[in-house]
């Protein structure tokens, strides 16, 4: 074999490469702020958007309508949506790293079904009923059990798909799997439901299309602060997410405890998927649609850089749904998880189109 | 590096599997094996016979029914993950899918056990990537993406993370089940050569038996019945312990050349074959293919094979006459019609 030509030898600077993608981040950045003032801006009453800054930055404002209608309504919902946005989809991405398979999600698998089997047995176990109002007024007590039974509820789904999933190789087949999991955790709820009065199941039913609203400061907390853990929990596994994309054996091989980095994946998708579907109901396709928007968008499966974009992604992608469920302009609302699916699910069509062979979505 | 200790050993190893209700599956026993630095080792055995069993169970990823796995003097059981990915780094079968990892970042996970909790790279640990990939060849698709590559690039690629692993023993399970010939010798080459030049002792599994007889250092012949025989290929050919390994009816291992050839058919009319040396071997190949038996005793004709200016000529000569051809195609076209007139 012949000595290739010596340019050949050379390695192009890796800066030169992958430079660009250092901008990306600070980027997301400045829109998630303008999608955020913007998603506070626009609803039944537009409010200027140097108002809203003046309000934001915490130097009050001269209308009072307006001031009561950014911090106690829109502030808490836009936060929410950042926060949301940031946790369904960093446990979307964990899910597919976890299961190496790219149409893994939250919803997908059954793990928010998991989650509002946790919510049903606290509201309906305590004789009340899982409704949006019923949950507002739960104390921080209590709201911390529902977080607890919640996240428990998704990591029990997890474990079962895990479970199950370990053995299958067919990346459709354990879609399928997540999906039957969670046709029987929500029959059980509804099994719950069948027992409970009219109005309540009206109430639940609007509970799974899922709204940022309902979210109060109390509950803000408690939802940032679990969040907050879980994206800590996920940050802190990005070595891991990064070795296991070669697989388990291989990730073995390099030095990786692989039992012990799945309970943390485990543990961190559980208390992202389950506190947030406990306060806003079952959000779909965030998880499965913003990793693959984010790795299109960045080139790159490092899950160090992944994981802090996918969440400005998120951020953004929930603003922009949460303008778009006002209706801006009209008294209406649309369901948070209605606008999510219409954009969402396209999104994932064209990802499997494009990308044609899935096994290279990574 | 120490030379004078081996880097693994086996002692009264037992390998196989612990299937339900505590019931264990025997594949081999009482296995008694060593690696040195500086080794290639190779792994041989027909489908079935364990194999990856026991690469898997020296790789630590599963463990031995009984008897004990010594890595540089001490029980492979008493390194946590980390310190043995420090010291022995495998390379698999199997077809890795990370489409969209570059093949630098790929190589880099190789680093995953010296470095942090977050994966960053030192310079040092950069200057072991780079070694990696200069040792390997790789540095032409350094920047591609995983998906973009043959199998080929990608085992290579694989290769390349085990070296960047900085490990003294590597383990390879098949790595060459994939590839096309060019490339399996390749990876054999760079394998053999990277014994030589670092002292790492190489182990790998193979069905490469013509290559495997040609670079490893030594082999380990396992057979179907789960024995073990150890040596330098020449020795295990010659005592006709591989022959024996590979047994099967209908072909038989021809020490002079090497390599499995297929029964010849004794039945057949005899051929009196002579000639120039470069030339009998393929010819021979092509007559006992087509059931000729190669004699001189009651031959129905001679063949002799010849370079003339260059080129290679045929020449046939029966009871009454003598004809030329160019080809073994033609020489085989006239022999057959030649004994379908008898």
């Amino acid at each position: 074999m012949g000595k290739p030509p010596s340019q050949f030898l050379e390695i192009p600077d890796k800066n030169a490469v992958y430079g660009w993608r250092g901008l990306i981040i600070p980027v997301l950045a400045v829109l998630v702020i303008v999608c955020f003032l913007l998603d506070i801006a626009f609803g039944s009453v537009s409010i200027p958007l140097k108002e809203v800054a003046r309000i934001v930055a915490g130097q009050g404002s001269e209308n009072v309508a307006w001031l009561y209608i950014v911090q106690k309504i829109r502030l808490p919902k836009a936060i929410t949506a950042v926060i949301v946005g940031c946790g369904l989809s960093v446990s979307g991405l964990q899910m597919q790293a976890l299961f190496r398979n790219p149409l893994a999600g939250p919803s997908e698998l059954g793990i928010t079904a998991g989650a509002g089997l946790g919510v049903a047995v606290v509201m309906l176990g305590g004789g009340g009923s899982a409704s949006l109002y019923a949950i507002r007024q739960l104390g921080i007590a209590d709201s911390w059990l529902l977080v607890f039974m919640a996240s428990l509820g998704s990591a029990l789904v997890l474990l079962l798909v895990l479970s199950i999933g370990g053995r299958l190789r067919d990346n459709i087949v354990l879609l399928i799997v997540g999906v039957m999991i969670g046709t029987i955790t929500l029959a059980i709820v509804s099994i719950w439901q069948y027992f409970s009065q009219p109005e309540e199941l009206q109430e639940y039913l609007m509970w799974t299309f899922g709204s940022l609203g309902g979210v109060v400061q109390t509950h803000l907390y408690v939802l940032a602060i679990v969040v907050a853990l879980g994206l800590i929990v996920a940050f802190s596994s990005s070595k891991a997410l990064n070795v296991l994309l070669l697989g388990e054996n291989y990730a073995r091989s390099m030095g990786l405890n692989v039992a012990r980095s799945r309970l943390l994946i485990l543990i961190s998708t559980s208390l992202l998927t389950g506190s947030i579907t406990a306060f806003c109901g079952p959000i779909g396709f965030v998880g499965i649609a913003v990793p693959h928007l984010t790795r299109s968008l960045l080139d790159t499966s490092d899950h160090r850089l992944l994981i802090p974009a996918t969440c400005l992604v998120g951020a953004i992608l929930l603003l922009v749904c949460d303008g778009i469920a006002q209706l801006p302009g009209t008294q209406a609302v649309l369901p948070i998880s209605v606008v999510t699916s219409l954009l969402g699910a396209p999104v994932v069509i064209w990802i499997i189109v494009r990308r044609n062979n899935l096994r290279t979505a990574f | 590096m120490n030379t004078s200790a081996p880097l693994l050993s086996t002692q009264a190893l037992a390998i196989g599997y612990t299937g339900r209700n505590q019931r264990k599956r025997s594949v081999a026993e009482s296995l008694a094996l060593d690696l040195w630095p500086g080794q290639l080792v190779c792994l041989l055995g027909p489908n079935g016979a364990g194999k990856s069993t026991l690469m898997r169970t020296l790789a630590g990823l599963q463990p031995p029914l009984s008897g004990q796995i010594l890595l540089n003097g001490q029980p492979l059981a008493n390194f946590n993950p980390t310190e043995l990915a420090q010291r022995l780094s495998l390379v698999l079968a199997e077809r890795v899918e990370a489409g969209n990892l570059s093949v630098h970042e790929l190589i880099a996970l190789g680093r995953t056990p010296h470095t942090g909790w977050l994966g960053k790279l030192t310079e040092s640990d950069l200057a072991q990537v780079q070694k990696a990939i200069t040792a390997t060849g790789t540095q032409k698709f350094a920047y591609r993406r995983i998906h973009q590559l043959s199998d080929g690039e990608r085992q290579k690629v694989m290769l390349a993370r085990a070296l960047a692993q900085d490990t003294n023993l590597i383990l390879l399970d098949e790595p060459t089940a994939h590839l096309d010939l060019p490339n399996r010798v390749e990876m054999m080459r760079l394998l053999h050569q990277l014994t030589r030049q670092t002292q790492k002792a190489i182990l790998l599994s193979t069905h490469e038996l013509d290559l495997a007889l040609q670079m490893a250092d030594k082999l380990w012949l396992l057979d179907a019945q789960g024995n073990m025989a150890v040596g330098a290929p020449e020795d295990l050919v010659l005592s006709g312990m591989f022959e024996a390994t590979f047994a099967k009816a209908g072909f038989y291992f021809d020490r002079t050349t090497g390599a499995f050839m297929m029964h010849p058919d004794e039945q057949g009319p005899a051929i009196s074959l002579l000639g120039d040396e470069r030339l009998l071997f393929w010819t021979r190949r092509a007559l006992q293919r087509e059931g000729f038996r190669i004699s001189q005793e009651n031959s129905v004709a001679t063949v002799d094979a010849t370079y003339q200016n260059g080129n290679a000529v045929w020449r046939c000569e029966q009871t009454d006459r003598a004809s030329l051809f160019v080809s073994i195609e033609n020489l085989l076209h006239a022999l057959k019609s030649l004994t379908d007139e008898r």
